[in-house]
């Protein structure tokens, strides 16, 4: 913990991601320059076809949908106990991120259904439990533009992230609890030849740090905007 | 080359899917960095004209964005 008490002051903060963002950005357009160039050349699938090249856009989505949530959920346990300065605002600046990787996820999913199911729509668990998890997201959003009050919003926020951090387990086992038409995951498994695997590795990693990456000028974005925030109100006051 | 992109008769499901993915991707790294740009000149302009004392209590006022939170945290650590 004593990390994160140390991070906890903002000025720090901002110090420390304008050296590091640089890098990371340069990082994440590398990774994902690769591994798109990796994609597109992989072959094709033996039993799917060139549909399965949407895998390369869907699985990363959809890992980072969740991932971000987890991530939210967890920034916000910390802010509501630690009050942690930093940790609502990493768990709002998460948000945006997440809710356009849910969408992204479900987008390519139907894309992919069509051509393999012959539907771009089922009511079947994997998907339903997906698309809660974007209602969650728009809900999350929803709060923190309802609510004018930064502490009020970041506590009702916060609450929302951690009961809606429920569905995630429910999505990722969705495929083993239920019979559903959405196959279940072969990549950690070993059942992804290499050939596929690697590039698809590849971009996951990219996904990753283009979300780490977003996540530090968010939260610049956002500190930045509660310091014009506090101007106009001492303005006011005066 | 024309051959690839058909993607055997399936262009029309794989290639969208490219575009709204990487799509959203550029969209909100886009929106994200002129957001910030255009905060930080705002933020700057109210630095500008603002007494330094109101300047120390607009920072504060930010890291205290949770009420107690500083004194709470250094006595944590």
């Amino acid at each position: 913990m004593a990390n994160l008490h140390w991070l906890a002051n903002p000025g720090r903060f901002l110090r420390i991601a304008a050296v590091v963002l640089p890098w990371l950005a340069a990082a994440t357009a590398v990774l994902l320059a690769v591994g798109l160039w990796l994609a597109l050349r992989a072959p094709q699938d033996a039993t799917q076809g060139a549909p399965a090249k949407i895998m390369y856009m869907h699985v990363p989505s959809a890992i980072l949908s969740m991932t971000i949530f987890g991530a939210m959920a967890f920034a916000s346990a910390i802010a509501l106990i630690w009050r942690h300065p930093l940790a609502d605002i990493a768990a709002k600046a998460s948000a945006a991120i997440g809710a356009g990787f849910t969408a992204s996820c479900l987008i390519t999913g139907s894309l992919w259904g069509r051509p393999s199911w012959g539907t771009f729509w089922v009511w079947d668990a994997r998907l339903t439990s997906e698309l809660i998890l974007f209602f969650i997201y728009l809900g999350y959003i929803a709060i923190w533009q309802a609510i004018e009050d930064p502490q009020r919003a970041s506590r009702a926020a916060a609450i929302v992230a951690l009961a809606g951090s429920v569905n995630l387990p429910i999505i990722h086992y969705s495929v083993v609890w239920w019979n559903t038409l959405h196959q279940p995951p072969g990549l950690m498994q070993g059942r992804t030849d290499p050939s596929m695997a690697v590039p698809l590795l590849t971009l996951m990693g990219a996904f990753f740090l283009f979300y780490v990456t977003l996540l530090l000028w968010r939260m610049e974005r956002e500190i930045v905007g509660r310091k014009i925030r506090q101007f106009r109100l001492l303005r006011a006051q005066a | 080359m024309a051959e690839y992109f058909a993607m055997g008769g399936f262009a029309w499901f794989i290639w969208p899917a490219y575009v709204v993915t990487l799509g959203f991707m550029l969209g909100i790294t886009v929106s994200t960095l002129r957001g910030l740009k255009a905060d930080r000149r705002t933020l700057a302009e109210l630095e500008k004209g603002a007494p330094h004392r109101q300047r120390r209590q607009a920072a504060a006022g930010m890291t205290a964005a949770q009420a107690d939170a500083p004194q709470g945290v250094a006595r944590d650590a």
